[in-house]
Parts: structure tokens; sequence; C-alpha cells
């Protein structure tokens, strides 16, 4: 609890906003280099999401910024801004990783990339402008809605995973007739709306520019569930439009001086080395089990923001 | 203007920084993982 105190005493909010004096002062806004301790816990932070990022092929975002705000006291803004500059590392490294072993589909990825892109970039401004206009600077109001709206999200990709489409039905994307028609990766014989697919990539995007998200917790449901494409295939696509997606994300709350790269650095030192070894056991696990720890991890999250609702 | 140098450069460095750790590690871990199983395979024969 010490550590916690410690930690939230030091990176509690900046305590005013980040000047354009010197760049040192924009590499670090929340002055986080002041304290080793601080900068050590983001290297063992890091080092987890990586494996949970490594063991289920998502930037494991979803989970760090939760963790950044709650555990570590910082602004939501500052959280998003540096879960949105890891996530640009951390899916970097799993598309070469993945790229080694299978080709991925880049027409589809790169297509539905540009929604979500746009999409990632809007999402983050919404969440600058719902800060000065909506809630007048005032940042625990904020907090408190963005805490609200991830855990509705939570919930609905939870129930996404635990009640999955019946094996063999067309999926909604393949049902819906709208526009022309792309090929399912991995599947020639079916075919799925395009346009369909941007709508709902952009509007994943605005969640994950919002809430400081990579997305793959929403874009791998997407594939897989509302597309129909296969688990392997999907994981590949989802990493690409996730490495697309954070990086709209990061130009913008890197323009709006939400990040600090100094603690997005020592995160990804750690998570760089943390999805090897997620990698590693994810070969050595089966895939329903992995699905059920999964579903643990999505319930962790919605107790941890749960608990903070609770007790601001 | 330096200011918007200043920034654009920040927004470089945020999207650049971690692409090139991440892919730089990532090089590392495949050699390793090439050297190991290279070794099992000359093990195995």
């Amino acid at each position: 609890m010490h550590l916690v105190r410690l930690l939230k005493r030091n990176n509690r909010k900046p305590k005013k906003e980040p000047s354009m004096n010197t760049f040192l002062t924009l590499i670090d806004p929340t002055s986080l280099a002041a304290n080793p301790l601080v900068l050590v816990a983001l290297v063992f932070t890091g080092a987890t999401i990586g494996v949970i990022g490594g063991l289920f092929g998502v930037s494991g975002c979803f989970l760090l910024t939760p963790v950044l705000a709650e555990i570590f006291g910082m602004d939501y803004t500052y959280a998003a801004g540096m879960a949105s500059c890891h996530a640009v590392g951390i899916a970097a490294t799993g598309l070469r990783r993945h790229t080694r072993v299978g080709s991925v589909d880049i027409r589809l990825g790169l297509t539905i990339a540009v929604g979500a892109a746009m999409g990632a970039i809007i999402g983050s401004k919404l969440l600058d402008l719902l800060k000065v206009i909506v809630f007048a600077g005032n940042s625990d109001d904020l907090d408190f809605t963005v805490r609200i709206i991830y855990l509705v999200l939570l919930v609905f990709v939870t129930t996404l995973f635990v009640k999955p489409a019946k094996a063999g039905d067309s999926s909604i994307l393949q049902k819906l007739q709208l526009g022309f028609r792309w090929q399912v990766p991995g599947e020639p014989e079916k075919t799925f709306s395009g346009p369909g697919t941007i709508i709902a990539a952009f509007l994943c995007g605005i969640a994950c520019g919002f809430l400081g998200i990579g997305g793959g917790v929403l874009y791998l449901p997407l594939l897989v569930i509302a597309v129909g494409a296969k688990a392997q295939n999907a994981i590949r696509v989802s990493l690409l439009i996730v490495l697309c997606s954070a990086i709209g994300a990061t130009i913008g709350h890197a323009w709006a001086d939400h990040v600090s790269l100094t603690g997005a650095m020592m995160m990804i030192i750690g998570s760089s080395i943390g999805v090897q070894g997620g990698a590693l056991i994810c070969q050595k696990l089966h895939t329903e089990k992995l699905k059920r720890y999964f579903i643990f991890v999505l319930l962790s999250t919605m107790g941890l923001i749960i608990w903070k609702l609770i007790h601001p | 203007m330096s200011k918007l140098i200043m920034k654009t450069l920040f927004v470089g460095l945020c999207l650049l920084a971690p692409a090139i750790w991440g892919l730089t590690i990532e090089a590392v871990f495949y050699k390793l993982r090439r050297k190991s199983a290279s070794c099992k395979t000359s093990e195995e024969k």
C-alpha cells in the first residue's frame, strides 16, 4: 500500500499544464523520471501487460489504461496517451512475430485500418473536447464518465466471448447486404459487406482513441464473430488494424501533450520482453483454456474499475 | 514556428521510438529462437 501511496503522491496529476518551454518537459509532462521507483514499477507493469498481450494476441492496453489510472493514480487523459504510445510498440512486435509464421490479408487489414485510424483520431480529440467543454477541466467528472463507458464496453466484449456464434451460421456482416463484398480471410467461398465492416471499424476506432486502448479486444471479436474469419487469420489482421489505430490515437494524444514518452518507453522495455514469454506460454495452452483465462482478465479489469467507482 | 517543429518532432518520436525498440527486441528473440531450434535439430541428428 505504501508503494501505491508513494506512486499516487508522485503521479496523481501534473502540478501544472505541460509547458512547451523545453523538449524535456514535452517528453515527460508528468515528471515520472523524477522518481526511479515509479520507472521500475512501470517496467514491471509493462512486463505483466506484455505477458498478457503475448498470451492472447492483443496489445493489452484495455488493461493498461485502468492500471495506470487506478493504481498509478494518473489522469485518464495521460493514461490513455501512454497506453496508445505503448500499443504502437507492442502491435509492431506482435505483427512482425506473426508475419514470420503466415501471411496477413494486407488489403483487408489496411482498408479497415484507415477507418479505424480516422475513428481513433476523432476518439482522442473527443476525450480532449469532453474535458474542456463538457467538464470544464474537471478531471474527476471526466474520469467517472470514462470509467462507466469502459465498464459498458468490457461487459459487451465479455458477453461476446461467453456466448460465441453457433458454428455454421453466417455472421452479421456476411448477412448484411450493403455495398461491395470482400472474401472472408481463410474462407474464399464466403463474402461479407465491405462498407459495413469499415463503419464498424470506424466506431471501434472512436472507442479506442477515447479510451486509449490498442483495440485488439474489439477488432478480434469484430473479425471472428462479425466477419466470421478464422482465429489465426483474424489475429494477424487485427494486429495490423491495432497498429494503425494506435498510430492514429498516439498522434492525437501526443499533439495534445498527453503522452509521457519516458513512461511509455519504460513500459515498452518490460512488455517487449514479456510478450515473448506470453507467446511461449500460449503455444502450450489449449484454446478453450486461453479463452477462459481471457474472460478472467476481462472480469478482473471490470472489478478494478467497479472498485474505483465505489471508492473514488 | 519552433513550437510546431517541436510538436512534430515529439509526435514522430512517440511513433518511432516504441516501434523501433519493439522490432529490435523481436529480431533479437527471433535469432535466439532460431539458434535454439537449430541446436535441437543437430542434437536429434
